[in-house]
């Protein structure tokens, strides 16, 4: 797609998704800004599989980090004010990151899979166990977060549309900072090492510590999008770290087409309203969910994105 | 003995029965990496759907033996059948995808279980000959079933050793994912060998799960708590090692019972610090060879 | 003669009791092509990869420049000054050329990850990558890698590495599976690069490397048989026996 026409769209997109509140109801604002946030969770995934190749069933982890370190930083009947709790979230995130990194860095292909589902499991397990964070039932946030600063409350977040706005306005950034980086020198050599990881070496690429920046930046963004989430209905469980939602969100990456980061915004938009239609129909819905999965990895290997680069190509 | 030295032996026996179920959950998982190059989520489902299937028929016939004589090969031509529809499209393609069809396919056999054994807890009673315990000082006992367990696990243990050192099918697994031509040159036909490969992968963690229902309960979440500890057990052994498996499942098996009894605070997390130790001093795990995977 | 810039000394590697390089001493000299041949099977690339850092040796020494290299890992050699080619084409398939010699140069040219800096425009790099690719003669750099031919695919190897701007080249068998013309032209290539490099040229082609090569060795078995200026090599009496007596031995 030629660059003037992929940011028309691109932009459309957005002024859409702005005025979507002058026309929805609270339903509909509720359900988008979920979607705009796993789209977030989604696009960060998208820079360690899309680009550094490198597959990670655990992403959930810094996902649940988020989430429950604004539990964590919550008193627990007032707010929290948004913006120590959110930085603070996704420093947790990536400090996760980081140590997480350093160990399963040490391993690729089938191996590295399964240790990110591993130590996933492990903060799960740990969770699950800890009476403080609430145990296995989860716990709740009572207060949203508060946008005040110096007696100024330019948003009130406890209207679906302001925080609808909130999410909108951190999807727009975060799309633009996950831009600029894969767009950078440190993208391309990313996309190398997704390539040919050991020619890279060969050419003086210290490749671990690229690999570990990126786990690190995909994690904390994971985190941002984790802390929305506790944000948005105030309750967290052990569930976020679990390995459903990391298949879910993996799932989101392939489906929108993985290395456009716009891919990965698609496949969350089309697997939550899936997701959404489908428990409407049944309470087996996972039944569907999972058939779905199954027929969509063997008949689309490029993904809705791949799809569209098709009929592209077909129109020359 | 002592009572805390007849304690110890206790958990030592569970460690250890622990352990050799988990190889043999684990086996599976390892060999149907190392020959077929496949990451098979849907692993630890065989495993459930092994329990769920004992429960079945045991409640149905009354015995778990012939519930098992009936089980066992159900699980093996569901597996086959899983092999020739989802699996074979999937081999050599980026394990990406694998990851992503055997995980849609671990929601649809949970779904298929919900809707057919419901989402109940259920037990499966101990045979009668093996439901009585073995003194071992004053009121301590332990269950002769656990032994059994354990007998039973060391016996396929013992098969599997011989079948990869002394058959034909066990020299192509030996030869490995990396040698297809090499097979082939053998006169043996790899579509065989892989069909074969997962089906006996699929056969093992069902029958771990049959046998394990007495002592283990049955319940909706089984599989996936299995596979993730499999998954541990094969980072530590090394992918494609089945010595490595054996003896990191018995490490693992050891390290979580008696990290339970004596360091609770970690709750649980005790094999976690296992792997992160082994990540740490041997990323391709104890047996295994750097640049597999 | 010139101070040598990389010596090897006495190199062993071991595979599970076999040693494939087995007590290997040379040095390479700048400006100069050090050919190595011998049969298939002699250890030759596995001295490659113990030069460019792929391998580690089990014994042995290797220096450069004042350092000492052994078992140190490929991306700090190849940031001190060696550059290698590959036996098989070992690229980034997806990528064009110029980007293939882009991400070369990069590695030399950032510090840092390179967070700060846009790819495609970036001046240095382009100018950097063009230059390799024009020293190769290598023309349309915007074609993709997975579609160039074969003796194309050589160049791009060629090219990559010398957009790394390295000290001294490791050439793994460049002329594997190129017809005549081809073929000339590389050799031509070759030689050029010998006289600002110092080159250890892998080869089975003895034409190409009686032409062009200063000083040769000769491996049999992980060992050197013979070693010295090309009519010394072509005279001697066991190398002609064992390695020079069939004609060129290559797939």
């Amino acid at each position: 797609m030629r660059p003037t026409r992929h940011r028309l769209l691109l932009l459309t997109a957005f002024v859409l998704l702005a005025l979507f509140p002058l026309l929805a109801g609270t339903f509909y604002l509720q359900l988008f800004a979920k979607i705009m946030i796993m789209a977030i969770f989604a696009m960060s995934l998208d820079l360690l599989v899309g680009y550094t190749g490198l597959v990670s069933f655990g992403h959930a982890a810094f996902f649940g980090i988020g989430a429950y370190a604004l539990f964590v930083l919550s008193p627990q009947y007032a707010a929290a004010s948004l913006y120590l709790s959110l930085p603070a979230a996704i420093g947790a995130a990536a400090a996760a990151a980081l140590v997480i990194g350093l160990l399963v860095l040490r391993t690729s292909g089938v191996s590295f899979i399964m240790v990110t589902l591993a130590f996933a499991q492990m903060l799960f397990f740990y969770v699950m166990g800890s009476r403080p964070l609430g145990g296995s039932d989860g716990v709740y946030i009572y207060v949203k977060p508060s946008t005040t600063l110096f007696g100024w409350t330019p948003v009130s977040l406890d209207r679906p549309a302001g925080f609808y706005y909130l999410v909108l306005a951190v999807l727009a950034a975060s799309y633009l900072v996950l831009r600029f980086v894969t767009r950078s020198l440190f993208g391309h050599a990313l996309l190398g090492i997704r390539s040919n990881e050991s020619r890279m070496r060969a050419l003086g690429f210290a490749t671990y510590g690229y690999k570990l920046a990126a786990f690190v930046i995909a994690g904390a963004i994971a985190g941002l999008a984790g802390y929305l989430d506790a944000a948005q209905f105030g309750f967290v469980s052990p569930d976020l770290f679990g390995w459903r939602l990391s298949g879910a969100v993996l799932m989101m990456v392939i489906l929108g087409g993985m290395g456009t980061l716009y891919g990965s915004v698609l496949g969350a938009f089309a697997l939550v309203l899936l997701q959404d239609g489908l428990t409407d129909v049944t309470r087996h819905w996972l039944l569907p969910f999972g058939l779905f999965i199954i027929l969509a990895v063997l008949l689309l290997p490029r993904g809705i994105g791949g799809l569209v680069h098709r009929a592209e190509k077909a129109h020359g | 003995m002592s009572d805390s030295l007849a304690f110890f032996l206790i958990q030592v026996l569970n460690g250890v029965q622990e352990g050799l179920l988990l190889f043999l959950v684990a086996s599976g998982l390892t060999l149907i990496f190392g020959i077929m190059g496949v990451i098979n989520l849907a692993h630890g489902s065989f495993y459930m759907l092994g329990a769920y299937l004992a429960y079945a028929f045991a409640t149905l016939t009354g015995d778990l033996w012939t519930a098992i004589l009936i089980a066992v090969p159900l699980a093996i031509i569901l597996g086959l059948a899983l092999e020739v529809v989802l699996i074979r499209p999937l081999y050599g393609r980026d394990h990406l995808y694998q990851v992503l069809l055997t995980y849609g396919v671990i929601l649809v056999l949970e779904e298929i279980r919900s809707l057919l054994f419901g989402d109940d807890v259920h037990g499966v009673t101990v045979p009668a000959f093996l439901d009585f315990s073995v003194p071992l000082k004053d009121a301590l006992t332990y269950p002769a079933y656990r032994l059994f367990l354990s007998a039973i696990c060391l016996a396929i243990a013992g098969a599997i050793w011989w079948l990869i050192r002394y058959t034909r099918l066990g020299m192509a697994i030996r030869a490995g994912s990396t040698n297809r031509e090499m097979v082939q040159s053998l006169g043996i036909d790899i579509a065989w060998v892989y069909r074969a490969v997962f089906a006996l992968g699929v056969a093992l963690a069902a029958l771990a799960g049959m046998i394990a229902a007495p002592v283990a309960s049955v319940f909706p979440g089984m599989g996936n708590d299995v596979l993730i500890v499999s998954f541990v057990v094969v980072v530590i052994g090394g992918i494609g090692s089945i010595k490595g498996a054996f003896l990191s499942a018995l490490l693992v098996g050891l390290a979580d019972t008696f990290g339970q009894i004596y360091l609770p605070q970690l709750s649980g997390m005790t094999i976690y610090v296992l792997m992160a130790a082994v990540l740490l001093w041997r990323p391709a795990g104890l047996f295994g060879h750097a640049g597999a995977g | 003669m010139a101070e040598p810039v990389l010596t090897a000394r006495a190199v062993v590697r071991q595979f599970g009791g076999v040693n494939a390089v087995d007590g290997i001493s040379l040095d390479l000299v700048a400006g100069e092509i050090h050919a190595v041949i011998g049969p298939n099977g002699a250890g030759k690339t596995t001295l490659i990869n113990l030069l460019s850092g792929e391998l580690a040796p089990t014994a042995g020494s290797i220096r450069f420049a004042g350092h000492d290299i052994a078992g140190a890992t490929p991306e700090r050699i190849a940031r001190l000054g060696i550059g290698r080619s590959y036996q098989r084409v070992n690229v980034f398939a997806g990528f064009s050329a110029l980007e293939n010699c882009r991400l070369a140069a990069q590695a030399r040219l950032t510090h840092g990850f390179g967070l700060l800096r846009q790819g495609r425009d970036d001046r240095a790099l382009n100018a950097a990558a063009t230059a390799a690719l024009e020293r190769v003669r290598f023309e349309r750099s915007e074609r993709i890698a997975e579609t160039l031919s074969h003796g194309e695919q050589r160049q791009l190897e060629i090219a990559m590495t010398l957009a790394t701007a390295p000290k001294v080249l490791l050439l793994d068998e460049p002329l594997a599976g190129m017809g005549a013309e081809e073929s000339e032209h590389m050799t031509a290539l070759i030689a050029e690069l010998g006289r600002d490099h110092a080159v250890l040229l892998v080869e089975h082609d003895m034409d190409a490397v009686f032409r062009i090569a200063q000083t040769l060795t000769v491996m049999v078995d992980g060992k050197v048989l013979a070693s010295g200026p090309p009519a010394t090599i072509r005279a001697n009496a066991a190398v002609q026996s064992a390695y020079l007596g069939s004609d060129e031995a290559a797939p």
